[in-house]
């Protein structure tokens, strides 16, 4: 867990905290806007993340509001066929596939909001260098910003579930 | 890699084509070309024995192993 995100956490509870005990006072000030963009941050998560389009916004470093956890691999296996294996270890991960391109080598998946989780994105890319491609998996906690190894435990999973299919 | 296999050279003999093999096996294309390429970890026994029944084959005639050739090391001798 990176230091900056803890005290980005800590900032955010105090920013609550000042929202919820200052309401008596009638001024429309700092923290209020404070709180109505955080509000207003977590109910464009819950419908943004199911667009491919944001993914820039969810992938990118600047943006700390959404804890990232990014790792690359080389597969021996060509683009045509890693992908297929890709979905397949996905479903068994039980994400919802919700876009794949063959021919660009990307997947989209996210799993569902439930008790226990905010849900997910993963995002993978795959790019072919002398005929091995190269696995980029980018999973994306969209409502966190502190990490709580999630993300890790999503990609060991996604994993031992992808090396489980190359069993044929 | 040391075992070979030599699932299209079956193939060529039987006249089949994958896909035809996939639906008879009941196996994904994609895992039978992964197999025909070498590139998966392990064959289950299951599928080894399916594709014998539908080729009319032996499992040596799909697997087959070479050892690698071990590196030549030079060395002087006085």
């Amino acid at each position: 867990m990176k230091i900056s995100n803890v005290i980005f956490v800590m900032i955010l509870a105090l920013a609550v905290a000042f929202f919820l005990y200052a309401g008596d006072k009638n001024s429309f000030g700092f923290i209020h806007i404070f709180g109505l963009s955080m509000l207003f941050l977590m109910v464009f998560n819950l419908v943004g993340r199911k667009f491919k389009i944001l993914k820039p916004y969810y992938v990118s470093k600047l943006n700390p509001l959404s804890i990232k956890h990014k790792l690359t691999r080389d597969i021996d296996l060509p683009k045509e066929l890693l992908v297929p294996k890709i979905v397949e270890a996905l479903k068994v991960s039980k994400y919802n596939v919700e876009d794949v391109d063959i021919v660009k080598g990307e997947v989209f998946a996210m799993s569902s909001v439930g008790w226990n989780s905010w849900g997910q994105n993963v995002y993978i890319d795959i790019e072919e260098i002398n005929g091995i491609s190269r696995m980029h998996f980018c999973s994306v906690e969209v409502h966190m910003a502190v990490d709580w190894g999630k993300n890790k435990k999503t990609y060991n999973t996604f994993i031992e579930n992808f090396e489980a299919s190359l069993v044929i | 890699m040391a075992i070979i296999v030599n699932l299209d050279v079956m193939l060529a003999k039987r006249k089949m084509k994958l896909n035809e093999l996939s639906k008879e096996v009941g196996v994904s294309v994609v895992n039978l070309s992964i197999l025909k390429q070498g590139k998966g970890k392990a064959v289950r026994f299951s599928t080894l024995d399916a594709i014998c029944k539908v080729l009319d084959c032996q499992p040596g005639d799909i697997l087959e192993f070479k050892a690698d050739e071990p590196a030549k090391v030079s060395s002087k001798q006085d």
